[in-house]
């Protein structure tokens, strides 16, 4: 289910300012939360800007996809 | 929380019910009935959110390559500057993703500047503009040295090289905000309206030059990492009259079929990498072959060489002809002439990691081949004040196809350093900066806080995916014809009609969500529109009503503009012909 | 079941000690399938930083001069397990928030630097008891290996390095439980009940309510204990357990 977990996090809010489709918030224990999952595009900015790696992604989506063909 | 995840999952399994009915296109209205009309209950209070005003004299929208090279350059002349962009600055868009960046490296190309230009034009079917393919040969190299030296070789992240780089000329920079409206007055554009993410509050920037560098856009798509594009800018600037360019041309990018969403794993390799500079090198890619051969024989490919086989997979079948749209061989230069152009095979990576998916960019067009129609070459648009670079600006760089590694990113940062400059001179020799009137600021406080205060309607999650049903099929996008079109158009204007002006939203995420759907809308409409007016097949426009190229009569861009009654006209501009102004 | 006490080497003891002040959590994790997603060394990095955590609370308990043990166990090598451990510990620990960003040496993302700097400027509770108690682990550690420099005298230093060690507790449990990682409820508990247990064995110390045991009796020798494993006098594991 696209962005799956966060565990780890110290709440320094860099994943959810890179997040380009805004899955995430600080939630109200200072922790970044998973919102809205359904608009993960699986780009894993979020990861890459998290300073301890607090982030794991899943390569499916949450909600079907719409592809031209299956 | 809970109980809002709740909710979501709730609005999600009506927007599947919403899929299912796609899937054989039957919207008999009936079975999703119940699911579609729902009540509203706001999660915020819309009339709480406070309004902040700001005032510049250059106002850069977006914070990719292009919006990052406009806001230094313009603050380089001494304007003062505001950069906004819906996301981070360097981590929105599309440019966190390009890591090749052509430079032009006059002294050891292999290509002469002439030759170079010519096979672009004519391997794009002289669908690009030569003089902005020149003035990116001409600008790319200052460009990445001005890269080099700043350190954005360094990192495959580039927010922080942009960051500094923008902090040392005081460009004030305002992250997560969606710009949703240009405001105009007495013909000129004179800022823009917006409102952010995390806190709701709307922002009115008033300036006297707008440079807008919002990117490209799409339909949301699972394959790119490119969802939070929606081609905004571009319709922004239509509502208020601008010319866009462009909107039959589609980006081909494949995806997995088993993993379609899985961008990170596809392109894995690439992302991993620091940036790099790459020289000239014309390829034809992302022509429509595989989209052709799954239309005609389906979609699982019977004997599909497996991944190791990278020869048999150079010699897979390909349709009728690398262009199925020309009908004869693609463009090639002939002997004697000097410019070279390859031709990639259907790209091997993808088949090495299975079978491929289609529509993985739905929505895209080749880089720069469509947004805002130019008027010159700083990519000024038909409305005074507004300038565009990058993806936004219909540039034509390298025509209706990807034809040049590393240019988009290249074209992003010339345009948007020579857009910045020109927009920042305009701004200094205007001595006044027209104020937004009350009025203006009221209507569109209303327009964009309308879906949290509507009590029922439709969620944008389930308007976006019913318009990604109609649109990306590979019947609708792709391979097109003039019935299908006719047919997906009535659909997409039933929801342009009766549904957009419903969304509703019950909180600041879903709010963007109902103004990027409404952008989503009009996109959809505009490539209906221009796929049907164009009446052959050209580079990444295919129809199989029309499937050779007509010279005669379509050696033209087709640009789409408001009529005065508010309905969308279409122009065509032959490509020896000045831009209408 | 009577009360006999198990008759155990040094070492026998500190395997068993180690094994049930360690092995729980690990097994749990394991249990839970924590290990999924992120790369290799991330996940041994975890394990390893999680396992030095739990023999934290262990610490408390091999100290030399903890009348609760069995008082045939030479105190001798006891003291150098605890040393030993004890300097495992404080290098693992302190240098765990700089082992987690070594994978970034090798990517081309954020610099390890950059990752440093957003970590120790983020005003997280569990990052401030974190900067805290690294200091306090940093201390505890200086101050045990350079105890002969320091002039202080030996029992007012034991003090010192027994309330360096309870604050190093409770701040490293106050940052544990926030941060962790792999927390979940059931480790949560486990933690909590193996750092009061710790702390138990602190305050009884301090307060030097154990009933003294009688000094008189010495350690059995090598010998000794070889004829009663001999013997097939092997305690149950069970016994040994309820040490704890
Ligand atoms: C996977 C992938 C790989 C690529 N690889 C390469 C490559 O190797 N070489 C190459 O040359 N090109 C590559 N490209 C293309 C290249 O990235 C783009 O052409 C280029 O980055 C465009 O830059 P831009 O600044 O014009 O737009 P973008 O980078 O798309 O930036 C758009 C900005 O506008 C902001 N924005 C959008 N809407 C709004 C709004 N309503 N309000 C406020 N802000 C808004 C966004 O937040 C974003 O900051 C790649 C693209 C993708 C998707
Ligand atoms: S993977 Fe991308 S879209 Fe998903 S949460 Fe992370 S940054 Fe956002
Ligand atoms: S970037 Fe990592 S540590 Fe920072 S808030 Fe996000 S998940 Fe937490």
């Amino acid at each position: 289910m696209a962005i799956k977990k966060i565990s780890g996090c110290i709440g320094c809010g860099e994943c959810v300012l890179s997040c380009p489709t805004d899955v995430l918030r600080i939630g109200d224990n200072g922790k970044a939360e998973i919102c809205w999952p359904e608009e993960c595009q699986l780009c894993h900015l979020c990861r890459m800007y998290c300073p301890v790696d607090a982030i794991t992604i899943d390569p499916e989506k949450s909600i079907p996809v719409i592809i031209s063909w299956g | 929380m809970s109980s809002e995840m709740e909710s979501t999952r709730r609005q999600f399994l009506a927007g599947a019910i919403g899929i299912a009915a796609l899937g054989s296109l039957s919207l008999s209205g009936t079975a999703q009935g119940e699911a579609e009309a729902r009540e509203n209950h706001p999660q915020i209070d819309p009339d709480a959110l406070s309004t902040k005003e700001h005032a510049t004299d250059v106002l850069v929208i977006g914070g990719g390559m292009a919006g990052f090279f406009a806001a230094v350059k313009a603050a380089d002349q001494g304007a003062k500057v505001i950069l906004t962009a819906k996301g981070r600055l360097g981590a929105s868009g599309q440019t966190p993703w390009a890591r090749d960046i052509f430079a032009y490296y006059p002294a050891h190309e292999e290509m002469s500047l002439k030759d170079w230009i010519k096979a672009i034009n004519i391997a794009s079917h002289r669908t690009s503009n030569p003089k902005f393919t020149r003035q990116l040969a001409n600008h790319s190299l200052a460009r990445v040295n001005d890269l080099k030296e700043w350190g954005f070789f360094d990192s495959s992240l580039y927010s922080r090289c942009f960051h500094h780089q923008l902090k040392k000329r005081k460009v004030e920079t305002c992250e997560r905000m969606m710009i949703t409206h240009l405001i105009k007055e007495r013909g000129r554009v004179i800022g823009a309206g917006g409102f952010t993410l995390d806190d709701g509050i709307i922002h009115f920037f008033s300036a006297k030059t707008v440079v807008l560098a919002t990117g490209a856009g799409a339909f949301k798509p699972a394959g790119l990492p490119v969802c939070d594009l929606t081609s905004d800018g571009a319709m922004m600037a239509w509502r208020i009259g601008a010319r866009i360019t462009g909107k039959e041309w589609n980006d081909t990018t494949t995806g997995l079929l088993n993993a379609p969403a899985a961008t990170w794993q596809r392109w894995r390799k690439d992302l991993a990498r620091k940036p790099q500079v790459c020289g000239t090198h014309v390829e034809a890619t992302g022509d429509l072959g595989l989209n052709y051969e799954v239309w005609k024989e389906g979609a699982i490919l019977p004997g599909l060489p497996d991944a190791n086989k990278e020869q048999e997979v150079k010699q897979f079948p390909r349709g009728p002809a690398v262009h199925p749209a020309t009908g004869s061989e693609p463009a090639e230069t002939k002997p004697g002439q000097e410019p070279k152009v390859h031709h990639a095979a259907l790209s091997t990576p993808v088949f090495a990691q299975g079978l491929p998916s289609g529509g993985a960019g739905a929505g895209l067009a080749p880089h720069n081949s469509e947004g805002l129609a130019p008027i010159d070459l700083n990519g000024q648009s038909t409305i005074p004040g507004l300038y565009a670079a990058g993806d936004a600006l219909g540039s034509c760089v390298t025509g209706a196809m990807e034809l040049q590694q590393g240019a988009s990113l290249s074209a992003a940062a010339v345009q948007g350093a020579i857009a910045g400059a020109a927009a920042a001179r305009v701004a200094l020799r205007q001595e006044t900066r027209p104020a937004i009137s009350p009025d203006q600021k009221i209507t569109i406080r209303k327009e964009i806080l309308a879906p949290l205060k509507r009590n029922r309607g439709f969620s944008p999650r389930w308007v976006t995916q019913t318009l990604q049903g109609i649109i990306i099929p590979n019947f609708i996008l792709y391979i097109k014809k003039e019935k299908m079109l006719e047919a997906a158009l009535a659909y997409v204007e039933e929801l342009r009609d009766n549904h957009q002006p419903l969304l509703i939203a019950r909180n600041i995420h879903e709010l963007r969500l109902a103004h990027e759907t409404a952008n989503m809308i009009l996109n959809a409409e505009m490539k209906l529109r221009a796929s049907i007016l164009r009446r052959e097949s050209r580079c990444t426009h295919y129809r199989v009503d029309y499937p050779r190229s007509n010279d005669r009569d379509w050696d033209c861009w087709i640009n789409i503009f408001q009529t005065n009654d508010g309905t969308m006209g279409l122009e065509i501009q032959s490509f020896d012909e000045e831009p209408a102004t | 079941m009577p009360q006999t006490p198990p008759e155990l080497t040094t070492r026998d003891f500190f395997l068993r000690a180690a094994a049930v002040f360690a092995g729980f959590p690990v097994l749990f994790m394991l249990i839970k399938g924590v290990f999924s997603g992120r790369n290799a060394y991330l996940e041994i990095f975890s394990l390893i930083t999680i396992t030095a955590w739990c023999l934290v609370p262990g610490q408390f308990y091999w100290f030399p001069g903890n009348r609760f043990l069995p008082l045939h166990l030479r105190s001798w090598t006891l003291a150098r397990y605890h040393m030993v451990i004890g300097t495992l510990l404080v290098l693992l620990l302190c240098s765990h928030p700089f082992l987690l960003l070594l994978p970034k040496l090798f990517e081309y993302g954020i610099s390890p630097q950059e990752a440093f700097f957003t970590m120790i400027s983020t005003p997280h509770a569990g990052v401030i008891s974190g900067i805290i108690s690294w200091l306090l682990l940093a201390t505890l550690g200086g101050t045990a290996w350079f105890r002969k420099l320091l002039p202080l005298r030996y029992h007012v230093w034991r003090q010192l390095h027994g309330i360096l060690a309870f604050l190093v507790l409770i701040c490293g449990l106050h940052h544990v439980l926030f941060l962790g990682r792999h927390i979940t409820p059931l480790i949560t508990v486990i933690f909590i009940l193996f750092a009061l247990a710790a702390a138990g064995m602190m305050v009884r110390r301090w307060f030097d309510i154990i009933p003294h045991a009688k000094p008189g009796r010495l350690p059995p020798s090598e010998g000794n204990t070889d004829r009663l494993k001999k013997q097939g006098h092997q305690p149950e594991k069970k016994e040994a357990e309820n040490e704890f």
